[in-house]
């Protein structure tokens, strides 16, 4: 132990030494690198302004903020108000003490910080924060913070600019008030601009709560109720009350069961006041949900653009029918888990000409045929994010979806592992190129060819595109196989589902080591050939989904190095996950982060080949890394330990559980990464290197 | 074909059809300003830009002559870079100066096409490089202080984009 011990602070002294020769070299590195900046040469650095602004507008935030750090007119670029809009500076476990990092830093910040998520923060000292950046705050969320009511008045008080409110966890709001009349009336005047307000998990919320948020926020026209047990009266008696001095709600949102049998009809019977334009009922499993619902839809069809209905349970196809036909201006629709509704319901959906999002995702009942009749029966160039999770579709559908939907930026398939294949992966590198975000977890019929386009030959393509479109527009369904695009080793109809279990098991452990070959083998081949022929790669490659940030390949165990040697360059990729790739080793890993160095999460875990080298591949390349996965990954030692304290200076959760040859107490060995949040090594201990712990 | 005389800051003069010249805001209200008809023997002259860059100026603009004409930004769209077209991407195959210089000129002469592809370009070459490359290409001096830089880099941490 002794030793251990002796060897933990070894490795932090030398960790230190490393810092500080870094830090000098940072410095030494200076004169050279002036040097180098050739006196006459072009002056990026002087662009004007608004030039840099349009430069900066075109990329990433994580882009923009690794530019602002060149030099300081880049800085003051990257800090142009509107890239600020979506960035969140995000507390997390620390003292809200002026003397520790990070406020001591903070307060000499010359930037503002318009989005502030503070989790799990210890406010013992106020201090100067709030006074001198308060102004200039929008919005503010607390979660899980274990916050006095003087402090959040204290807070509140200085939040003059304050849109947004959120409140996560908070056990002591429900039963302190703000009594002092003079008090409520100067937040009143302070929050005046407070639009929305978000409470969540409020075990014992009370109308008298609600009550006085709603006095002491005027303008508050959307109010979110998550997992809070609110005796649904009272937003009766709030709307009666007050609907002459408050702000009609425009956004009403009760997550689970929040609502009681009686909350429909409550809500309907407030029109025509209530004009919602924002409706979330989720979680309900009310008896009679489908007619009170019908009325309350009918009452605000002409405001209605945003209706997220995720599990109810009770929610059925007339009700949706319903929907497509009333509310023609919906843009967004939710419906997760609602699993009766059918393909019969479903086939409406193409009505829906304005829809933007559609999530009808692990709606059991619902298969291929409610998708080629409804949203991809034909062109649609309004949708932008669909979500068909773990349902049961076809290759057809999912082919149909890539040719009538062109203008998807998100795209969730995962779990759709019956109809995904090589060809629909290839149709959706062709066609969807404006995807940002693509789910295919648990894609296990999807091989490297798929991702490379390696060996899928054009005119292949050509046939099964025109194919998927007469497939889109016939009904007829019968022997289609044999017209079916050749496919090398996944046929495009399915048999029947015994035979295909145990087919499909022998493909996983006879084919990835077969077709690895092939394409090796095609691979050199082509290779040979000059390489300026780019006709040669007959087929589309992920590389052509140039704005994907987020990629998820979990689970698919059949794609093996091959997928990542070849053509996976994604510049703007920020979150990847190949956990469960099991084929995956070093040299593919490898490729990946050399070449999307832009990543900031990384999921490798269960990837079993990976080894210490890979892991100091990983840190020394992934420069901007802050989550990284490597449950499972039994072959990391404790020196992958010391490449993370060496490199990954910006590493906010690591896990490594079930790393066995791993120290038994990582976070002695982590000590000098002042970011580390969360870090994991046994099932059910989470280290947190801050003050609080919180048991998971 | 109606032609004026486009002069560089170093006195080369060009003479160029007007329907190309007109892609340039400044060049179309400096003529509409000063009602130059076409025909005079008069010559524009371009201060701000020299032979070189005019004439590949000239040359992307004679390309670009019958697109149509550019939609004014808007914030909320969102911005592509993967979308240079091929002869663009070509056509912007130089050194980082002349890259600066078009810039420039695109933005003095007011050319939106040819400034948005260039600042596309510019974009392209910056994404996934850490600030010591990004200084690296565009042969920028570190102007911060140890302590300044520090300070951002530090914040930085601390941001998230959600």
């Amino acid at each position: 132990m002794a030793l251990q011990a002796d060897q933990a602070s070894a490795s932090t002294t030398s960790i230190e030494k490393v810092e500080n020769d870094e830090s000098d070299l940072r410095s030494s590195d200076l004169a050279p690198h002036d040097a180098n900046v050739e006196e006459f040469g072009p002056r990026y650095a002087d662009l004007p302004m608004e030039i840099l602004i349009k430069i900066f507008s075109y990329l990433t935030s994580s882009d923009r903020r690794e530019a602002g750090l060149a030099c300081r007119r880049w800085c003051e670029a990257a800090h142009h108000a509107p890239f600020l809009d979506g960035l969140w500076l995000v507390l997390e476990r620390i003292h809200f003490d002026e003397s520790e990092l990070p406020m001591r830093l903070l307060l000499h910040s010359p930037h503002h910080f318009p989005n502030i998520e503070l989790r799990g923060v210890d406010f013992e000292q106020l201090g100067n924060f709030f006074p001198q950046f308060g102004p200039h705050i929008r919005r503010i969320a607390f979660v899980d913070c274990n916050l006095q009511l003087r402090t959040l008045y204290d807070i509140l008080s200085h939040l003059s600019g304050l849109r947004s409110l959120s409140i996560r966890y908070y056990r002591n709001l429900s039963f302190v008030r703000f009594e002092n009349p003079t008090e409520r009336a100067a937040l009143r005047q302070t929050l005046s601009s407070v639009t929305e307000l978000s409470l969540v998990n409020f075990r014992h919320f009370t109308d008298a709560i609600l009550d006085q948020l709603v006095e002491i926020m005027p303008s508050l026209c959307s109010l979110r109720l998550e997992s809070c047990l609110v005796p649904f009266q009272y937003n009766k008696q709030m709307i009666d009350e007050r609907k002459l001095c408050i702000g009609m709600p425009r956004v009403f949102v009760c997550c689970r069961r929040t609502t009681q049998d009686r909350s429909l009809e409550v809500l309907a019977s407030m029109a025509p006041e209530l004009q919602l334009k924002r409706l979330e009922l989720t979680h309900t499993k009310m008896r009679h949900q489908g007619p009170m619902l019908g009325t309350l839809l009918r009452t605000q069809a002409n405001h209605l653009q945003h209706l997220n209905l995720s599990h109810s349970y009770q929610l059925t196809d007339s009700c949706l029918v319903q929907i497509c036909q009333e509310l023609p201006g919906l843009r967004v629709l939710k419906m997760r888990g609602c699993r009766t509704i059918s393909n019969q319901g479903v086939r409406e959906l193409s009505q829906l000409t304005q829809l933007e999002v559609l999530d009808i995702s692990n709606c059991k009942a619902i298969n291929g045929e409610g998708i080629l009749d409804g949203i991809a029966s034909k062109k649609n160039d309004v949708l932008r994010e669909l979500y068909i999770r773990e349902l049961n579709l076809t290759e057809r559908s999912i082919i149909a979806i890539t040719e009538t939907l062109g203008e998807l930026r998100v795209l969730d398939i995962g779990y759709c592992f019956q109809g995904m294949s090589d060809l629909c992966m290839q149709l959706i590198c062709r066609n969807l190129v404006r995807l940002t975000q693509l789910a295919l977890d648990s894609c296990t019929k999807m091989w490297d060819v798929g991702l490379t386009g390696l060996g899928m030959v054009q005119h292949v393509h050509m046939v099964a595109v025109r194919n998927g479109i007469q497939y889109a527009q016939q009904e007829a369904a019968a022997s289609e196989a044999e017209e079916a695009p050749p496919e090398p080793t996944v046929p495009l109809t399915l048999p029947f589902r015994n035979s295909l279990r145990s087919r499909a098991e022998q493909e996983i452990v006879n084919a990835p080591k077969r077709q690895r070959m092939e394409v090796m083998q095609q691979k050199e081949s082509l290779s040979q050939q000059a390489s300026s022929s780019t006709a040669a790669f007959s087929g589309y490659s992920i590389e052509r989904l140039q704005q994907l940030r987020v990629l998820n390949l979990a689970g698919c165990n059949s794609l093996t190095d091959v997928s990542l040697l070849f053509n996976f360059r994604l510049v703007e990729l920020r979150e990847l996950s190949l956990a469960r790739c099991k084929q995956l080793t070093h040299e593919g890993i490898q490729a990946v982060v050399r070449r999307c160095s832009a990543i900031e999460q990384l999921d490798l875990s269960e990837c079993c080949n990976i080894k210490d080298e890979t892991v100091l591949q990983v840190v020394i390349h992934l420069r901007r890394l802050r989550v990284l996965s490597l449950r499972g990954c039994y072959q990391l030692t404790d020196y992958s330990l010391d490449h993370f304290a060496c490199h990954c200076h910006r590493l906010r959760v690591l896990d490594v559980r079930d790393c066995k040859q791993m120290d038994g107490e990582p976070a002695r060995r982590l000590v000098n990464l002042k970011q580390l949040t969360t870090l994991r090594k046994s099932e059910h201990k989470v280290e947190r290197k801050c003050p609080r712990v919180r048991r998971e | 074909m109606p032609t004026i005389k486009l002069q560089s800051s170093d006195g080369e003069v060009f003479d160029t059809d007007v329907q190309i010249a007109k892609c340039s805001g400044t060049i179309k209200t400096m003529l509409e300003d000063l009602g130059m008809d076409e025909g005079d023997d008069e010559v524009v002259p371009l201060p701000n830009v020299n032979s070189a860059i005019l004439r590949k100026v000239l040359q992307w603009a004679t390309f670009h002559k019958d697109d149509p004409i550019p939609v004014e930004d808007d914030d909320s769209k969102e911005k592509r870079t993967d979308d240079i077209s091929s002869w663009d991407a070509d056509f912007l195959k130089v050194d980082q100066g002349t890259l600066f210089e078009l810039i420039l000129a695109a933005n003095y002469l007011d050319i939106k096409g040819l400034l948005d592809v260039t600042c596309k370009t510019v974009a392209n070459m910056i994404k996934g490089k850490t600030p010591e490359e990004i200084r690296k290409t565009f042969n920028i001096k570190n102007d911060f202080t140890p302590a300044e830089e520090e300070q951002v880099r530090k914040e930085n941490e601390w941001c998230e984009e959600k």
